[in-house]
């Protein structure tokens, strides 16, 4: 028999492909109601078609639904849509139409609508004028209060990939320093990738010293840097770079070339257990809510409970996210049914207009629950989750712990299950979208926080340990603990893992050394020693600065 | 597929054909040294059934399991990193099955069941 979440997530799928595929200029009504997005008319081209009632002239505080003004573009596609197979319905319109859109689709969807400063949308590029259409307030960090406001080329937004895999070595590098000295490390390699096998053979905590020859601790001119990025992100298979690298505890460097190829990225990996006087650890490193990790949390999860584990640690740090419901399927996995049962994952919650149906899907806003049964991500649908029924987890955590990762802490802190955290403040994203499309760009504004089942969500600022050093976020129980590139992941002596196995030894922290908030991190410095991430080419974030 | 199911085929078909009304019933399959066509025909069906949205996918996609799951994939950016962070529903699923003599790929999460023409495959 179906289990009554499966059906419900059915719905909800349904309902939400739409917002996953980059809907293509919708909008809601102020009232709630859906809106036609062609139910509008068009703009005349290159005039002030305005964003009041009238739709003639702009009037502040006045807004006409956004599907008025939808897919009126200065440049319309011609030819199918794929996201509807259906021609795209552009026409000819104006900067101020498209602008005109996204003020009225703004109003009805950021959740912090009310503290956009209302602008003529006739005075600004589009782009311009989508920057200002956020909030410019500040966390009690004093960061941005709303750090995630972007657009994506929608013929990008819609490319999907298999789960999991990607063009490059397999290697996950780490800036730990990214202006001289400049300092890049092996934060973690893929199994079987060309990093992680000959002649490569790279583990963590392997220091690149040279990228084809360039040196990549004190070059400083734009043209090696440029060079450099690009070896550290491959944009094809088959590119090849020579590294020089120290390898952890080496005296002497070594130099090879290594060859990007189609990675397929490993989700869950050193599942172990770690056997102490006082009891039975198990330890699992989870980097990513891909569609592979259902399956393989399932293993593992399973594996553990056979081993009779006492505690649990699950290494979080470079997690910064993905599908949602595999959070819950991972939370629930560790509460098991008391704790859980008719208790929420996390609820959405939108804007103050939207209390009750979900604005972009017409959907009810019901919770989601802790799942207890594989949804099919990767794992046979259906089945029951194996559970460890523990009353409390150690989480490891970073910056880069973040998204649904910060879900999984604020969940079973909602249902009373103790986490404690080891590591430095994750990144602060209770937050959400449904992206939305318009004339090519697809818009990302915040449009929905998710609260645990205790109706808290307020973490902007992250989550951090109780004494951690500088401005904490939403603080939990636990210590600040600076990454160690210097051990393995799961290795017993590895920083993080050996503060978890102390702290549950003696309730006592080492010296805090983890990083505060990442709103207050402006630049990085050897000191913090967290690093930031590289990330794969799509992902790519330019790191290295002269 | 057919090369390896075609000492079994004759006593598939005569093993149906003894019970009136039978049906083959798919079962999920694995590719098999699939060529450079085959992996084409593969990525066009997928990209059929997502009406002609571009799709990557492995070399080895569907060697190694018979479902195959498609995701968006993170854009670039510092902050567009964390548009793939807070996902609701679920990703796009292909099973590559069989019926015992013919290779399919079907659209878990559509409705699309195509035949493979060019693929050989094996019960997983």
């Amino acid at each position: 028999m179906e289990p009554p979440f499966h059906k419900a997530l059915r719905i909800a799928a349904l309902a939400a492909a739409c917002a996953i595929s980059a809907c293509s200029g919708g909008g809601v009504a102020s009232n709630g109601q859906q809106v036609n997005v062609n139910g509008g008319t068009p703009a005349a081209g290159g005039g002030n078609s305005g964003g009041s009632n009238t739709g003639n002239a702009w009037t502040p505080g006045l807004f006409q639904p956004a599907g008025t003004f939808a897919a009126q573009c200065v440049n319309p596609r011609s030819g199918i849509d794929p996201a509807t197979s259906l021609p795209f319905p552009d026409v000819q319109g104006s900067v101020t139409s498209e602008n005109d859109w996204l003020r009225s689709w703004s109003h009805e969807l950021y959740l912090w609508y009310d503290e956009i400063v209302d602008r003529d949308p006739a005075t600004l590029p589009t782009p311009a004028y989508f920057d200002q259409l956020k909030t410019f307030a500040t966390t009690p960090s004093g960061a941005p209060k709303d750090r995630f406001h972007f657009t994506v080329a929608t013929s990008e937004w819609q490319q999907l990939s298999q789960s999991g895999i990607s063009a490059g070595y397999g290697v996950q590098w780490a800036v730990l320093s990214s202006a001289p000295p400049r300092e890049v490390v092996v934060a973690y390699t893929e199994p079987g990738s060309p990093a992680s096998t000959p002649p490569a053979d790279l583990a963590r905590g392997a220091r690149v010293l040279e990228i084809d020859g360039i040196d990549v601790v004190d070059s400083s001119d734009s043209t090696s840097l440029a060079l450099l990025n690009a070896g550290l992100s491959p944009a094809q298979p088959g590119e090849s770079h020579l590294f020089t690298v120290l390898d952890l505890g080496a005296a002497a460097p070594r130099t090879f070339t290594m060859t990007a190829a189609v990675v397929t990225s490993d989700p869950v990996q050193n599942v172990s257990t770690l056997d102490t006087p006082t009891g039975r650890i198990g330890y699992l490193l989870f980097n990513d809510h891909i569609a592979t990790a259902e399956g393989e949390l399932i293993d593992a999860i399973a594996t553990l409970e056979a081993a009779g584990i006492d505690d649990l640690v699950v290494d979080l740090r470079y997690n910064g996210g993905g599908f949602l419901f595999i959070a819950s399927e991972l939370a629930y996995m560790i509460a098991g049914p008391v704790p859980t049962a008719g208790r929420t994952f996390e609820r959405v919650r939108f804007n103050d207009k939207h209390p009750v149906t979900n604005p972009v899907t017409g959907t009810p806003l019901t919770p989601v629950p802790f799942i207890d049964s594989s949804l099919g991500f990767s794992a046979p649908p259906g089945q029951s989750l194996p559970t460890l029924d523990l009353p409390r987890v150690f989480l490891l955590t970073g910056p880069g712990t973040c998204s649904a990762s910060e879900s999984i802490i604020n969940s079973l802190e909602g249902v009373d299950v103790e986490v404690i955290q080891i590591g430095s403040t994750t990144c602060g994203k209770p937050y959400g979208f449904y992206p939305a499309d318009n004339c090519g760009t697809t818009y990302f504004s915040i449009q929905f926080q998710g609260v645990n089942d205790k109706g808290f969500g307020d973490y902007p600022d992250g989550f951090s340990p109780a004494n951690t050093p500088g401005f904490a976020g939403a603080v939990l129980t636990g210590c600040s603990v600076a990454d160690d590139y210097d051990h393995a992941l799961g290795d017993p002596a590895e920083a993080r893992l050996a503060a978890a196995l102390g702290y549950r030894d003696n309730g006592a922290c080492p010296a805090p050394s983890g990083a505060a908030s990442p709103g207050l991190t402006k630049t990085i410095t050897r000191a913090e020693r967290d690093g930031r991430l590289v990330r794969p080419p799509w992902r790519e974030i330019r790191t290295l600065v002269p | 597929m057919r090369r390896r199911f075609a000492l079994l085929a004759p006593l598939i078909v005569a093993a149906a054909a003894c019970r009136p009304g039978a049906v083959r019933e798919d079962v999920p399959a694995l590719l098999v040294a699939p060529t450079p066509a085959a992996r084409d025909e593969v990525a066009a069906a997928i990209a059929s059934a997502l009406r002609g949205t571009p799709i990557s996918i492995a070399p080895d996609a569907l060697t190694k399991a018979s479902l195959l799951t498609l995701e968006r994939r993170e854009p670039a950016g510092p902050e567009r990193r964390t548009a793939t962070g807070r996902v609701l529903g679920m990703p796009e699923r292909f099973r590559l099955v069989t019926d015992g003599s013919r290779c399919y790929l079907v659209h878990e999460s559509g409705t699309a069941r195509v035949e493979l023409l060019r693929a050989e495959c094996v019960p997983e």
